[in-house]
């Protein structure tokens, strides 16, 4: 293929891009025109696209403190019986700890989560009040 | 009718009475009873020995453990421990000057002025604080070494723990130590009586479980598994987190009214700690 008259050589585009700005904007460089086009175009689509992404914001900070606050509540309340489980103490501070580092949405799953078991501990301390005197021996 | 009225209230309260004396001693007879009509082969004595009493393999296997036990340092430290003088002059053998015949025996026990379950390690650090030493940790170490060391003198003693009739404090402890050991707990939903009156004697996996009359008397014990002389209280926390259950502190109130009714149920039965388990 036939060289035309002012083109750079091959592979000559690339490294006037790196060495001037200016130079891209000249009507004889067209390839490294086309590449600005390629360049600003990809730059456009990665903006829109972390625009569009879910992103952390105050709404879910929100929405952590209220998962964890609900499930310390809870947990409390739990204890107070008598009938916590044994996992509830690591979970609500594993779910601080992500809270802390940003993870909202694992860290909700987790105090909700703590939330459920400490209700099922309280069901469980209802259930107990009177159904222990069953098992005693007679 | 003012007569009448007394009269009245008169007999209310000793019936009161006599339906609390009366409870205790009826838990304390059907407990036993059960375990006794289970494993009719076992004589009542030898089931100071848990498990080893209803499994003749296993009580092979013990058997030779006990041969070198473990628990011999810990009681010779226990001993050393015991007879060394607090800074103020006064040692542990003021708090129990029967110690040489045997006090183990008598623990837990009410103390009305405390208005509180008094456990023999409960009693070894408030000896400790009357003294103005600071008290030590209850799982494991110094405390378990002397308690090892006392139960080891109060070896062939029967358990006599006595439930006050005449404090109604006393009994609503007792009852509360009936309600934990009964009551079902944790995320599997078993009580202590799950394990070890409904499935005693029977694999719950590898594990076969032992029977609770008896299982106080050989406390502290030297456990393989923790390689080192431990307390009743941790064994409890460990049960309670086997049933995925948060576990209660060591000397908690609910842990030592749970051992309040357990040993209650044991009276009768010689004590043989301290003793080796896996």
């Amino acid at each position: 293929m036939a060289h035309r008259a002012g083109a750079p050589a091959r592979g000559q585009h690339r490294r006037r891009i790196a060495v001037s700005a200016e130079a891209m904007m000249t009507p004889a460089c067209r390839p490294c025109r086309r590449r600005m086009i390629q360049v600003l175009a990809t730059a456009a689509l990665a903006l829109g696209a972390w625009g569009f992404a879910p992103q952390a914001g105050a709404s879910d900070e929100a929405a952590f403190a209220a998962a964890y606050n609900a499930a310390a509540e809870a947990r409390k309340a739990v204890r107070k019986a008598g009938f916590e489980w044994r996992d509830l103490r690591t979970l609500l501070r594993e779910s601080k700890k992500l809270g802390e580092k940003g993870e909202y949405e694992k860290a909700v799953e987790l105090a909700n989560q703590v939330q459920r078991q400490a209700e099922l501990g309280l069901m469980q301390a209802a259930e107990q009040e009177s159904a222990w005197e069953t098992a005693v021996l007679k | 009718m003012r007569a009448a009225l007394i009269a009245l209230l008169g007999a209310g309260l000793v019936l009161g009475l006599g339906v609390a004396r009366g409870a205790p001693e009826d838990d304390r007879k059907a407990f036993q009873d059960f375990y006794t009509e289970r494993f009719p082969d076992t004589p009542f004595e030898d089931f100071a020995n848990g498990l080893y009493s209803i499994d003749e393999n296993r009580r092979e296997e013990w058997e030779q453990m006990e041969e070198f036990p473990q628990y011999e340092f810990d009681i010779d430290a226990g001993e050393e421990l015991f007879h060394e003088p607090f800074a103020n002059g006064k040692g542990y053998a003021d708090c129990f000057p029967d110690y040489e015949s045997g006090v183990r025996q008598n623990y837990p026990h009410w103390d009305p002025g405390r208005a509180e379950v008094v456990t023999m390690e409960l009693a070894i650090n408030l000896c400790r604080e009357q003294h103005g030493e600071k008290p030590l940790k209850y799982y494991r170490g110094p405390l378990a070494q002397i308690s090892a060391y006392l139960a080891y003198l109060s070896r062939g003693n029967v358990i006599d723990v006595k439930v006050p009739a005449d404090d109604p404090r006393a009994l609503a402890a007792y009852e509360e130590g009936k309600r934990h050991y009964y009551s079902r707990r944790g995320q599997l939903n078993f009580s202590c009586a799950s394990c070890h009156v409904d499935a005693v004697g029977r694999l719950l996996r590898a594990e076969l479980v032992g029977p609770a009359l008896g299982q106080v008397s050989h406390f502290p014990v030297f456990r393989k598994t923790w390689r080192e002389i431990t307390t009743l209280h941790r064994s409890y926390a460990a049960c309670s987190r086997q049933l995925r259950a948060a576990s209660f502190g060591p000397q908690s109130r609910e842990y030592r009214n749970l051992e309040f009714f357990h040993t209650y149920m044991s009276n009768g039965i010689p004590l043989n700690g301290p003793g080796s388990r896996h």
